[in-house]
């Protein structure tokens, strides 16, 4: 049975409600190993994780709801929370607690009962806290929230975790009783709350739908986004007429809003619950800030910062590349030869033989090249996210971006942006504000990505070989101008409604990421990445393939489909000075993935072949195994070789030496374009189209209509600077 | 609020000192934000780094929240521990004024 399917005939769902950094993470996983699935909710760009458990007979279903610090709709994680547990009324919901931080966790957990939700507490990080001497009586924790089961836990080491599903299987089947929790507000509030009850009450749609007395406090919290449901309900332009006058005459006698007056006298009682079950008697001082002193200073936290994006960048790029030179191998070699064999021994025609070797392989090859990079991506923007650094580094680097009205945080894709934009578009998930995370996702494209890289040395060498580092260094600082000028113009225009958020967040205590979760993330993103973005990454690869070789038996490219519709695309950049069929060809094939320009360009100007004929070797498929294991124990060599280099100083942004060119491919060039169309070329590739995979990773995050648009404005920019380059470099005498 | 007690702007409070809030002095949602992570009327709260350009670092029930200055500027406090922020800042004003202030004394005494 799929996990789709499971999770349907579950017997029951529990939620798992916590603040962020409170480890329901680990609780999650501690639950449901790796019977979990990640997704979005849907149209959103929220992360949606699912699971399931069996506690004996019973199949559970658990979702994971967004980490937040309370139940308002405050930002689209809360509402997203908030409605799960409403509408979705879960028969059990988990609040992670951090023992080390009870008060400031216990207030969603009351929010959580306010909403008459069958809340199971989980003290989690126990050992932490008695460790720091904070001594916690949970019976008594217990009875000041009416009796709600308490399970103490550490998750990551999986202790409480049977105790956890053992409390939530009772819930949830109604053995154990429903909590009679209820807070009293002041008198005032009272008369006003019970007020609006009795008026939700006689409405049957706000009845069924919503607990009374949490919509009557709600409409006094002024939930706004609630209203226009209530306002579609027979009695609701009624009520929130009446809550409108509630709120008047409450606010004259609390001044400073009545949903503050709220929030404070829910801390009120938390304190004193607090001060109640807490043993605090033995605590020292944290050692956290300690080194927060340190990392927080800007001329410490700065360098310190700049140098480990230095390490995860060159992970992440160099790292993976051993591993990625393997799996290029393993498929063009031993498993393109057991393709043909098998085709060959089934009698398929020649144009299967193509469509595999050339269209299916290769797009495949072109989807798993990306597992090495977004592996170790995912393991380190996991490890530093969970040891609590990364909020200490947006905390130093917020200056710097909000200059750009960027949240302090986006420094981490922007940076990955220069390996490959398909991670550091994941890693926009590390931003808390939707806004924060689509904005940094349209400016992360404009970082020049590895793969741009070749383009600009061929070019450059043919052209301009003795000024080639010093104009490569210029593209990518294009590149990071033009970043921070669109990043003006959308945050003054796409994003003029809502400001830059102000910058709050909490630093969590510093904590050793556990290697468990970090595994689990990483396995279950990359699943998630091939299911979808792979899916189109294979299909664009495809369809160029089939391009390429329709009509079919086509001798020269140029009058392929492909070739074609490169020629009916060139008069477009006749303006920036390179309006032949070949150079948009190779535009063309360059947005399947930047790499392909050259080869493609190799392939019409000098009539290389794209990918060469393969001519196999007998197969034999226990050395063909022997063999990729070898190759995989070297490549994992290889990549500890570099780690280690890594971590020895020696800076090398730049590989040493070109990409072998020959210099037909260079002649060629020079002939095909001049020197201001060349510069005019270099420039539309740093800023055209993202490729398909950086499109398919947008529209994975965003959704289609943004992964439109970021094609779109991307080009549409690409096509005026490289017009502007183009008649800029006549003027000052280029030819 | 009473106007007897000295209050001031958590913006101008110092690293080390420890300050009680008194009020918001605004409302919306931010506010209720604050509020929700707990700087609520009566909490005490310390203040672990205090650096102009710089958002401020504080100890708030256990937790350690960053916020940003100009949020800062519109909580009201009332000191409980450390000086006052009327008095010359001590130490605070980075090193180059140090020097300076150092020297300016030492021109006085001779």
């Amino acid at each position: 049975m799929t996990l789709t399917a499971a999770v349907k005939t579950a017997e029951y769902t529990v939620a798992l409600a916590g603040n962020p950094n409170a480890g329901k993470t680990s609780i999650f996983n501690a639950l449901t190993g790796t019977h979990q699935h990640v997704g979005n909710w849907p149209g959103k760009t929220v992360e949606r994780k699912e699971g399931l458990y069996r506690r004996g007979e019973a199949l559970v279903k658990v979702v994971d709801l967004p980490g937040t610090y309370s139940l308002t709709a405050y930002s689209e994680e809360e509402r997203i929370a908030r409605d799960f547990l409403v509408r979705e009324r879960p028969q059990a919901v988990v609040a992670v607690v951090d023992a080390c931080n009870l008060e400031r966790n216990l207030y969603l957990v009351l929010q959580l009962l306010e909403l008459d939700a069958q809340v199971v507490l989980a003290l989690n990080m126990s050992d932490l806290a008695a460790a720091r001497g904070l001594q916690i009586d949970t019976e008594a924790l217990s009875a000041s929230l009416g009796g709600i089961p308490v399970v103490a836990t550490v998750a990551a080491q999986g202790e409480g975790i049977e105790a956890l599903q053992e409390a939530v299987h009772r819930v949830a089947t109604g053995q154990e009783r429903k909590p009679a929790f209820r807070l009293n507000y002041s008198a005032d509030l009272e008369t006003e709350i019970s007020h609006l009850q009795t008026l939700i009450q006689a409405d049957p749609a706000l009845r069924e739908g919503y607990p009374t007395r949490w919509l009557a406090m709600k409409l006094l919290e002024r939930e706004f986004d609630l209203h226009e449901r209530i306002r579609a309900t027979p009695g609701g332009a009624r009520l929130l007429a009446e809550a409108e006058a509630a709120l008047e005459r409450l606010t004259q006698r609390h001044p400073e809003g009545v949903d503050l007056a709220i929030a404070e006298h829910r801390y009120k009682f938390i304190h004193e619950v607090v001060e109640r079950v807490v043993d605090r008697s033995e605590v020292g001082r944290s050692p956290s800030d300690h080194v927060d002193a340190l990392l927080t200073n800007p001329w410490i936290g700065i360098p310190l910062f700049l140098g480990v994006m230095y390490l995860v960048f060159g992970l992440v790029v160099d790292v993976s590349e051993p591993f990625l030179t393997w799996i290029d191998a393993t498929l063009t070699g031993p498993v393109s030869g057991w393709v043909s064999a098998l085709l060959v021994a089934l009698h398929a025609p020649a144009w299967i033989h193509e469509l595999a070797s050339k269209g299916l392989i290769a797009g495949v090859g072109a989807v798993l090249a990306f597992i090495p990079v977004l592996a170790t991506l995912y393991l380190f923007i996991g490890a530093l996210e969970d040891s609590g650094y990364m909020a200490r580094a947006a905390f130093v680097m917020d200056r710097m971006m909000s200059v750009i009205g960027l949240h302090g945080k986006a420094f981490v894709p922007m940076v990955l942006g220069f390996g490959c934009s398909v991670p550091a578009i994941y890693a926009t998930r590390t931003l808390e504000h939707p806004r924060d995370r689509l904005l940094t996702a349209l400016l992360v494209p404009l970082m020049s990505c590895s793969a741009r890289l070749p383009v600009y040395v061929v070019i450059t060498l043919a052209f301009f070989p003795g000024h080639a580092r010093a104009l490569i260094w210029s593209l990518y600082a294009l590149g990071i101008v033009m970043a921070i000028f669109m990043g003006l113009v959308f945050s003054r225009l796409l994003f003029s409604g809502q400001s830059r958020p102000v910058f709050l967040i909490e630093l969590p205590p510093y904590r050793l990421p556990s290697p468990r979760n970090l595994w689990l993330g990483t396995w279950m993103r990359i699943r998630a990445f091939l299911r979808q973005a792979g899916t189109m990454i294979l299909g664009a690869s495809l369809a160029v393939w089939l391009l390429t070789s329709l009509p079919w038996g086509v001798g020269r490219l140029e009058q392929s489909y492909f070739g074609r519709a490169s020629a009916a695309l060139a008069p477009v950049f006749e303006p920036a000075g390179f309006g032949t069929w070949e150079a948009s060809g190779a535009l063309v094939t360059g947005f399947v993935a930047k790499e392909m320009v050259i080869s493609t360009m190799a392939q019409i100007y000098v009539g290389e072949t794209l990918h060469g004929p393969s001519q196999h070797p007998p197969v034999n498929v226990a050395q063909d195994l022997q063999e990729i294991a070898v190759n995989l124990l070297q490549a994992s060599a290889e990549a500890g070789r570099r780690l280690l280099e890594m971590l020895t100083p020696g800076i090398a942004l730049f590989p040493a030496q070109a990409p072998a060119t020959d210099s037909a491919l260079l002649r060629a060039l020079r002939e095909a374009f001049t020197p201001s169309a060349a510069l005019a070329f270099v420039v539309f590739v740093l800023l055209y189209v993202p490729c398909v995979a950086t499109l398919a990773a947008m529209r994975h995050e965003f959704g289609t209509r943004w992964a439109l648009f970021a094609a779109v404005y991307q080009t549409g920019l690409a096509w005026i600077v490289a017009v502007a380059v183009h008649h800029g470099a006549r003027l000052v005498g280029l030819g | 609020m009473s106007d007897s007690v000295k209050s001031f702007p958590l913006s101008d409070a110092r690293t080390g000192q420890t300050v009680e809030l008194i009020s918001l002095t605004f409302n919306g949602p931010t506010a209720l934000r604050l509020a929700e992570l707990g700087l609520v009327p009566h909490t005490e709260v310390q203040v672990l780094r205090a650096r102009p350009g710089q958002p401020m670092l504080l100890s708030v029930r256990e937790s350690r929240l960053a916020l940003d200055r100009r949020l800062a500027r519109k909580v009201l406090v009332q000191a409980v521990t450390g000086p006052l922020p009327a008095e010359p800042r001590a130490g605070r004003g980075g090193w180059m004024r140090r020097l300076r202030r150092r020297r300016r004394r030492g021109r006085t005494r001779g």
